[in-house]
Formats: structure tokens, sequence, C-alpha cells
């Protein structure tokens, strides 16, 4: 059976060996909190796109009292956004061609287990 | 010369009635109930040291858990900065053993593992359970273990920085 136990859910089984009935998780499912990464998939240098990073349940159900800041990683860069409503907007500006020609894009909760969300966006000239 | 009022008295005070409370001083009657007591029910539900059944009760449960039976090995992957559990049991045995290693790692990245007995942290999180001071792999040294957990064992770990690298971790341990 499917448990929360601090930031995380469990599965349980029990085990009877014979002379008791342990309680048992092997492992981590998922985090019961989880970043949704939302915006465009491809860039133009130097032409601003907004991102949009929200804050869910392990079950897909928005969180709009969660409202701990968000670090957002692009390519080599990091800031830090505060979500009102659980959800943080943001603009991402491509000053160049990244080698490969894509930005990775990663939204982790600060401070606390909660699944990142990530995207990796196209950049054009 | 012994009377036949007096021998029946003495045999009464000896032998007792059957409703003779128990007593390691009292007559025979309250001496067998006495120890019929110390003896205890066949097949008690519990060990103990009250009764004699519950003594052999406990004697077989301690060599039962020193036969170290129900041996398991749990493995994990860890790619989170925050702590995610290796393992949580609710119930009792011996840890027996814990490792971990990261692979294809850059040199400074570490692993974590915190390790809780009984409700009490014995490993905190703190303290660096391997670190890759090369790129490549890091092994953290096998740890032989014989801890005993009278009620709950929980093992988490965490690595320094997210990425697509992972600490693996292995343990061994039993149940009773």
């Amino acid at each position: 059976m499917l448990e929360r136990i601090g930031d995380e859910i469990l599965e349980f089984k029990n085990v009877d060996t014979g002379t008791q009935i342990a309680r048992i998780a092997e492992g981590h499912i998922c985090f019961a909190t989880k970043i949704v990464l939302m915006g465009a998939h491809s860039l133009t240098v130097g032409i601003p796109a907004t991102f949009q990073a929200e804050y869910f349940d392990w079950e897909d159900s928005p969180l709009p009292e969660e409202n701990r800041p968000i670090h957002v990683r692009i390519g080599e860069n990091e800031v830090v956004v505060n979500p009102i409503g659980g959800v943080a907007e943001f603009d991402v500006v491509a000053d160049y061609v990244p080698e490969g020609g894509a930005l990775v894009v990663e939204a982790v909760g600060d401070g606390f287990g909660c699944d990142p969300g990530g995207l990796e966006v196209t950049v054009v000239e | 010369m012994l009377g036949i009022n007096k021998l029946l008295a003495f045999l009464r005070r000896q032998v007792g009635l059957r409703t003779d409370a128990a007593s390691a001083t009292g007559s025979l009657h309250a001496k067998i109930a006495e120890e019929l007591a110390r003896i205890g029910a066949i097949n008690p539900a519990s060990g103990g040291t009250d009764t004699l059944f519950r003594y052999l009760r406990k004697l077989w449960e301690d060599s039962g858990r020193l036969s170290l039976q129900n041996a398991r090995i749990t493995h994990t992957s860890h790619s989170s900065t925050s702590l995610t559990t290796h393992i949580e049991i609710t119930g009792s045995g011996y840890l027996t053993g814990i490792t971990g290693f990261l692979m294809n790692y850059a040199a400074g990245q570490s692993g974590w593992v915190e390790v809780t007995i009984d409700g009490t942290v014995r490993l905190t999180d703190s303290a660096r359970f391997v670190q890759g001071v090369a790129n490549g792999d890091a092994f953290s040294l096998a740890l032989p273990a014989f801890l005993r957990f009278s009620s709950s064992l929980r093992i988490r770990g965490k690595i320094s920085s997210a990425g697509s690298q992972a600490m693996e971790i292995f343990s061994t341990y039993t149940l009773d």
C-alpha cells in the first residue's frame, strides 16, 4: 500500500516471518510534491519566452498553497523564483545558440523533497 | 505413642486440601500448585522468565534471532539532493551490512547516508558516505555491521548535486 512518509511516497508490504509480521518499504516511489514546467519548446536568440513552473501533488492535483521558492537552472545559469498561488512565471532569453543547439531548463523545489520539472528547449538564430 | 487422631491430623497438615493456595512452604497440595504455576501453560503466546514454558519460548526466540534467518538484500538508486528512502522497516532484526557507490562521477561529488535505528539517528547525513576524488567511479567501504533493531530501521540516502548521476546503496539485513 502507498503511504506518505514525510516528503516521500513509499510502498509498504507486510512480511510474515513466522515470528513477526514486519512492515517494509524498499526504495522511494516519488516525492509527495512535484513541479511541472511548461513553456516553449523552441527559442529564437534574443527574443524572450515565458515559462511557467507549477506545484502539483504526486496525484496531479494543483497545490495553490505551496509557495516555497523554486530554483530554476537554465543551462549553466540559476535563478530563484517565488510562486504565487503555486505558480511561478519567468522569462528566458538565449544570447547565443548553445553547443548542441538546445538548452535544458530545470525547476527544483528549494530545500525540501520535491520531484523537479524539466524541459529541453531548442535554440535557433 | 501416636494415636490415630494425631496421625490423621499429621497427614492432613502434610498432604493438605485440594483448595490450598500455592505455596513453596505449605502442604503437599500447596507445593504442587506452586510447581504447576512455575511450569506455566504449555505453548505460551510470548517468551518470558516467570514460567518454565515461557522461558523455553524465550530461549527459542533468542536462538532464532541469532541464527540470522530471513536474510534479505536491498538495492536502491538515489538521484535526489533531498534524502530518499533506501529501506524503512517496522519490525525487529539485525542490520548486517551496508555499502554505496557513485558511478561516473565528477571529482568532489558526494553521497550521504542516514541510518536510524529504533527512532535514533546512528549515522547522520552530515558525514560523507562516499566521495568522488577524481572523475570516474567512487566506492564506499563495505561496512559490515551487526546492529540490532528492536522496533524499526530506516536508511536514507542523497547526493550532493542533481544530474544524471546517482548513488547506489546496498544493504543486508535479517528479520526475526
